[in-house]
């Protein structure tokens, strides 16, 4: 065999070579990204356990499966209803146990969650210690409307609300901006939410 | 049904998944099965609009769970309305104010139905809806006619 046939030989070789490198690099690279998502996922669910513990709270979690077709609402469809004891009026909290949204609909095992920038969510809550108002969602800002104008409400304050059996907080969101009403007897809030839903698929509904 | 209509279904099918699973979350302010419904308007004679139109229309209030069939009424009015127009302006200026008129039909629609005024969202809306549909007139037209056709909004 000529110098040049063994070059060419050796070139061919090569090549082959780089291939099965680059099919190997590609798995090796997938199967990193898919254990980082697994990573993900395991720190959320310890997440969620130590709230479940720490609070002893009982939750369920659900996935979201599916959104509503409408940029105008915000609502989910979970894969879970009567079947894993579900019912209307529950609410959803994300693995940090930040308020996410409130079953508005439950079927035998399916329903359907209202997140709180649904324009028509609502929900009594509480600001900083006592302040009582009415959280009422929107697709432009999450408002408090109702709040007293003698309640002294800063920036930043801290906005909760009790579920009658549990006898710990569930945490909302903090106060971004602080308006008086038109009728000046009130004050309107703006709210800042703690869970950034958007990105949400795990999630755990309090029973 | 010829290749032309499965072309439009095929579209709006990936568009009604689109809206359906979020896979840019609320980030992406706009609605694809709407602006395909408004695309195919644009592209198709009024039956074949119109029976896209309701199919779709009819799929949405099926998943969003509405007692009244809205989208249904909505898609196919505007359906019609946009073919009144097409049949009695013509030229791209007026093909322009046809595509911004239905868009704003639906903001003002969907903000008196959720009896909220989203000033900002609504904005948001329009300008992403609007740039959404620049791309996919162009993709869909470069699909259907192998290029750019005169029939195209942008």
């Amino acid at each position: 065999m000529s110098f040049s046939n063994q070059r060419l030989l050796l070139t061919q070789n090569s090549s082959k070579i780089i291939e099965e490198l680059k099919k190997k690099n590609l798995i090796l690279s997938l199967a990193i990204r898919k254990s980082q998502t697994v990573i993900e996922e395991n720190e959320k669910l310890r997440k969620a356990l130590a709230f479940k513990e720490d609070k002893k709270i009982e939750m369920t979690g659900v996935e979201i499966v599916s959104f509503n077709p409408s940029i105008w609402r915000r609502l989910a469809i979970i894969n879970a209803g009567k079947d894993k004891g579900l019912r209307e009026g529950m609410f959803a909290v994300d693995s940090d146990g930040f308020l996410v949204g409130k079953l508005i609909d439950v079927k035998n095992n399916f329903s359907r969650l209202m997140l709180i920038d649904d324009p028509e969510f609502s929900l009594a809550v509480y600001v900083g210690n006592d302040a009582l108002g009415l959280l009422s969602g929107g697709l432009d800002v999450i408002k408090i409307q109702y709040i007293d104008i003698s309640d002294n409400l800063k920036l930043n304050d801290i906005v909760w609300f009790k579920i009658p059996f549990i006898s710990y907080p569930i945490y909302v969101g903090r106060v971004r901006k602080i308006n008086e009403n038109k009728n000046g007897l009130f004050l309107d809030v703006n709210v800042q939410l703690f869970s950034q839903n958007p990105l949400i698929k795990k999630i755990f509904i309090i029973k | 049904m010829t290749e032309k209509n499965v072309k439009a279904l095929m579209v709006l099918l990936i568009f009604f998944l689109l809206d359906s699973t979020k896979p840019f979350a609320y980030s992406l302010i706009t609605e694809f099965t709407f602006l395909g419904v408004v695309l195919i308007c644009f592209n198709y004679p009024l039956k074949t609009s119109l029976f896209f139109a309701v199919i779709f229309g009819y799929f949405k209030d099926a998943i969003s769970a509405d007692a009244a069939s809205f989208n249904l009424l909505e898609f196919s009015a505007v359906t019609v309305a946009i073919h009144y127009c097409l049949r009695n302006f013509h030229g791209k200026a007026a093909k322009i104010l046809i595509f911004c008129g239905a868009l704003a039909t639906h903001i003002i629609i969907n903000n008196l139905r959720t009896s909220k005024a989203a000033y900002l969202f609504s904005l948001l809306f329009f300008i992403q809806s609007s740039i959404v549909f620049l791309l996919i007139s162009r993709l869909f037209g470069q699909w259907l006619y192998g290029g750019l056709k005169e029939n195209n909004v942008i």
